[in-house]
């Protein structure tokens, strides 16, 4: 597993793309504060309306708040990233390189796992300490307060958004890798997770409501905002735990036994 | 029936245990076999030719060899290890199969290096490598800028990253231009020393003849030939081309061979006698001898013995018959 570990972490943080992963970040960061600063308000807007007011970035929450925002957009781009970088070894044949290397194949598929996942942690906690620089930045110039975020709570509130963050964009991860290992070709694992992920649960959520406490993508959109008043966090996490363990399951049974033959 | 060459005549005299050992190997997909109960033995130390041609079961074969493939049925052992457990010998054995494959963003240096990691080998001996195959200079190009040759010459060094004692080369060829075939088998040639089996699968014969001391020829998943690639070459008969210096002599010289009990085809300004193998040499001095006592004189008498290609097709054919 360590040398799978590796292998993974030697190509991800080449100078280059470690430098390409940095200007994401810092594009993103920017981006998100400046369009939920520039578009918050002073009243609350209508239910359902996820634009902040101006007090309520002034609390200990505030400066992170853009960070806690962009997390469902976060987990999707993360998931589509994972499908093609699983299932791209498969379509590219470096699958059986690696193999041929390393035969233990679930230490193969754990190191790789590990070594992205901290990669994609690392990631979140440079773009959230940027958001946070960012914020302190453009707060003044929309007249957000910022002395409650320098306080103990606005720390702890910073590392529940990460906290949050890391759990729901794993979740996407690991649905991700499966989809990828199930399908093992970039086209179709790109085109089933992203119909069951988009369009699918959103039409049958549409139709049916009570679906939104049941579908593993609709439950990561409610975790991702800290549970709502119809489903709670506590109930997504179980839920959507015991999904990531059946895709995992399967798909790495599925590796396992499977013919490498691309 | 699977003809047999002897062990010794192709495998070097240090090696002692054989470097791959099937028995009743078989990988059926559906109701098809690919590979159909495959009793095989190369030697340690020899470079082995693996001949068939597309759809042999080549490739699948290799395949379970390397623990990519689960055989349906069947046992057998690799550097004396049994293939249900590849991961015992893979540390051990280096392989480019189905084509390079490589990540394309990374430089032919930089994929060594992540595969190197992978199997837990040491990364100094990336240079060298990169040298041997003649990568040097372009090393930290993007892969994706290669052309095939370098391609496959960077998954040959890929091969032979950590001194496998054993190598698998894939059609190793496949893809190259004529200039970049030959340098890749003077580049095979070279890698062969006692103590290192290489196995190279191909469907192009001259390809295997000229750098193979071993030999298994396979058809339809089964074995039609293993052995030393001169005995199956050999066979049972050799051709003689006699090429007199007037063309007007080629009737006496017909005559000549039908006193000998040969019958002569004309080809061109020559003869063609098919004779048997053992006998090709005194034949070919004796017809020398009265040709020059009758006044006619050769200016071309030669001993053309099968082509593997042909030894192949005859093989092929007679075990279809």
């Amino acid at each position: 597993m360590i040398a799978a570990f590796r292998t993974e972490l030697y190509k991800i943080t080449r100078p280059r793309l470690v430098a390409g992963l940095v200007a994401v970040a810092v594009v993103l960061a920017v981006g998100m504060v400046l369009v939920v600063f520039l578009s918050a308000s002073e009243q609350p807007g209508a239910a359902g309306d996820r634009t902040a007011t101006r007090a309520a970035l002034a609390e200990p929450g505030g400066a992170t708040e853009a960070f806690a925002l962009g997390v469902s957009f976060s987990g999707i781009l993360v998931f589509l990233m994972f499908i093609m970088l699983f299932a791209g070894e498969f379509s590219l044949g470096t699958i059986r390189m690696l193999l041929m290397q390393q035969p233990h194949r679930l230490s193969l598929l754990a190191g790789k796992m590990a070594a992205l996942l901290a990669c994609v942690a690392a990631f979140l906690l440079l773009t959230q300490a940027l958001v946070w620089v960012a914020a302190t930045v453009v707060a003044p110039t929309q007249d957000v307060g910022r002395d409650a975020w320098f306080t103990l709570e606005g720390v702890g509130q910073a590392a529940r958004n990460y906290g949050l963050a890391i759990v729901v964009v794993a979740a996407w991860a690991l649905f991700g890798a499966s989809v990828a290992l199930i399908f093992r070709s970039v086209p179709i694992a790109v085109a089933v997770g992203f119909f069951w992920a988009g369009p699918l649960e959103h039409v049958l959520q549409d139709r049916w409501q009570g679906v939104t406490g049941y579908f593993p993508g609709l439950l990561l959109e409610t975790m991702a905002v800290g549970g709502t008043s119809d489903v709670s966090y506590e109930r997504g996490l179980v839920l959507v735990t015991g999904y990531v363990a059946i895709a995992v399951a399967v798909s790495a049974l599925l590796f396992v036994r499977r013919d490498v033959t691309s | 029936m699977v003809a047999q060459g002897t062990l010794q005549d192709g495998m070097d005299s240090s090696a002692s245990s054989p470097a791959v050992r099937t028995e009743g190997l078989s990988k059926r997909y559906g109701r098809r076999a690919a590979v159909d109960g495959l009793d095989l033995e190369i030697p340690a130390g020899t470079v082995t030719g693996l001949i068939g041609p597309n759809g042999a079961g080549k490739t699948t074969t290799l395949g379970m060899l390397l623990g990519l493939v689960r055989p349906s049925s069947g046992t057998g052992t690799v550097l004396g290890m049994p293939i249900e457990r590849p991961a015992r010998y893979l540390s051990r054995v280096g392989a480019l199969i189905d084509g390079p494959a490589f990540y394309r963003a990374l430089s032919g240096y930089e994929n060594l290096v992540a595969l190197a990691h992978a199997g837990n080998h040491d990364a100094a001996q990336i240079p060298g490598l990169l040298e041997t195959v003649g990568l040097s200079g372009r090393a930290h190009d993007a892969y994706r800028v290669y052309s095939m040759g370098m391609k496959q010459r960077l998954a040959l060094a890929a091969a032979l990253l950590g001194d496998p004692a054993l190598v698998i080369l894939d059609e190793p060829t496949n893809g190259l231009d004529p200039a970049g075939a030959r340098e890749m088998r003077d580049l095979i040639g070279s890698l062969g020393r006692a103590e290192r089996t290489i196995i190279i699968s191909s469907h192009l014969l001259p390809e295997i003849e000229s750098i193979c001391s071993w030999l298994v020829a396979l058809d339809h998943g089964r074995a039609l030939y293993q052995g030393p690639v001169n005995g199956f070459q050999t066979g049972s008969s050799a051709m003689l081309l006699i090429a007199p210096e007037a063309a007007e002599d080629l009737p006496l010289l017909e005559d000549l061979l039908l006193e000998m009990g040969l019958r002569g085809h004309v080809r061109g300004d020559a003869l063609e006698a098919e004779v048997p193998a053992e006998q090709a040499r005194s034949l070919a001095a004796e017809i020398n001898r009265t040709a020059m006592a009758r006044g006619c004189v050769l200016v071309e008498l030669q001993i053309r013995r099968r082509t593997l290609e042909e030894a192949y097709l005859e093989l092929v054919a007679g075990a279809s018959g």
